[in-house]
């Protein structure tokens, strides 16, 4: 063999060995669609959803449910989802666990102000409440005292 | 070379050419582009978002409810999705903004009314680049855009690296330390290839978040485009941010 065909030789084994070793490493799915794997696609669109609307908390809440998307003028909180208040309920129908928030929500006050403490940034179209100075709105009373319902807030002028 | 050295060498180049066909080949059809998709055409759909600025209230649903969904550490380091609050006060020239917890708590009541001159929320999200900055410095490819418009990571072949967090002009990617991966937002894309909305569309209250199909011009964010005067986060930056704002300022970035 003159060194010419050995030369040629060795670099043919390289190349083998390279193709082999990739062919073995490589995700099977690499290059599907492009520079990625397109099984982690599989992966993510397989992925659990949790928030589960309330269309599903209406099959056993039903009452709570007719309070919030009544068509009465005081009811604001129609376009409200149970879970924006109440945390994401997944795991709740099934097993029986709380929901995030737990259903009863533990501090109501609390959950109230999220939305209508009276900041500068907020749009004035939202009603809006300070608990502290002059112009405190009933300091040291709980929102429910007055508002009893809070699916469907009364308002008093 | 000798005539039978010669017919050796090529003999061998045939045989290992062969073979390595033979194992290359296999790997690279083993299965069509749709079976990768779980029965999903996502060449129909163009997904775009919007956020109305004009009527976010800074509650903080958004952010709590995208934490639980996806996973997020819940300290306050780590967000897909965080609002920030923007006030001008009286006599000063550049606005001051803050996010505190990402607004996971709520805003606190920090600045008195009669100083503020004016003031807006303005809730944050991965843009969903159409030329992502971050797909490009991936040294291993483990983050790719797909053809419906969002940027996705893939957790198991992401080394953690970190060069997409600094690569990202709006901060929306951060180091999931759990998974020792990098993550941020993907407008819920295990929910919006069911047919459901983003959990932050659904949780907030107000709807000041827009979420559809760019392709269908019916849908909610087509008709959020057609009516108000909307702009985009750093268009100098030349990826091409795609969620949509109105009501902002341009020392909003």
């Amino acid at each position: 063999m003159s060194w010419t065909a050995r030369v040629f030789l060795v670099v043919l084994i390289i190349f083998i060995v390279y193709g082999a070793v990739k062919s073995l490493t490589k995700p099977k799915s690499l290059g599907v669609f492009g520079h990625y794997r397109a099984a982690n696609i599989s992966k993510q669109l397989s992925k659990e959803t949790k928030f589960v609307g309330r269309e599903t908390c209406k099959a056993c809440h039903e009452q709570e449910y007719n309070d919030l998307c009544s068509e009465e003028p005081s009811s604001a909180h129609r376009n409200l989802q149970c879970e924006a208040c109440h945390g994401l309920g997944v795991a709740h129908p099934k097993e029986g666990v709380a929901l995030s928030c737990g259903c009863k929500i533990p501090d109501v006050t609390k959950q109230c102000m999220y939305c209508h403490e009276m900041l500068p940034s907020r749009p004035k179209s939202m009603p809006q409440i300070t608990l502290k100075g002059p112009e405190a709105h009933f300091p040291g009373m709980a929102c429910t005292t007055c508002h009893t319902n809070t699916h469907k807030p009364a308002f008093y002028k | 070379m000798k005539r039978r050295d010669f017919i050796k060498a090529t003999g061998t180049i045939t045989l290992a050419a062969g073979a390595y066909l033979t194992v290359l080949k296999p790997s690279a059809n083993a299965k069509e582009e749709k079976d990768w998709l779980n029965g999903y055409d996502w060449s129909k759909h163009y997904w775009g978002f919007g956020i109305d600025c004009t009527k976010c209230i800074g509650c903080g649903s958004c952010v709590r409810a995208c934490k639980e969904e996806n996973d997020v550490p819940k300290d306050p380091y780590h967000f897909r999705c965080w609002v920030e609050r923007y006030v001008y006060l009286k006599g000063e020239e550049k606005p001051k903004v803050d996010s505190p917890n990402g607004g996971y708590d709520g805003f606190p009541e920090k600045y008195k009314k009669e100083e503020v001159l004016k003031a807006f929320f303005v809730p944050k999200l991965c843009n969903q680049c159409a030329v992502p900055a971050c797909v490009q410095v991936c040294p291993v490819g483990a983050t790719y855009q797909t053809k419906d418009g969002v940027v996705l990571v893939d957790e198991d072949y992401c080394i953690g690296c970190r060069y997409c967090i600094e690569a990202c002009p709006f901060g929306a990617r951060y180091m999931n330390d759990e998974t020792g991966c990098a993550d941020k937002c993907t407008w819920c894309y295990h929910r919006i290839t069911k047919g459901l909305k983003p959990v932050c569309v659904e949780a907030c209250p107000v709807e000041a978040r827009i979420f559809g199909d760019l392709k269908d011009k019916d849908s909610d964010i087509s008709k959020f485009v057609e009516k108000h005067r909307v702009s985009k986060l750093k268009p100098d930056m030349g990826c091409e941010a795609r969620v949509e704002y109105n009501g902002i300022d341009s020392e909003v970035r």
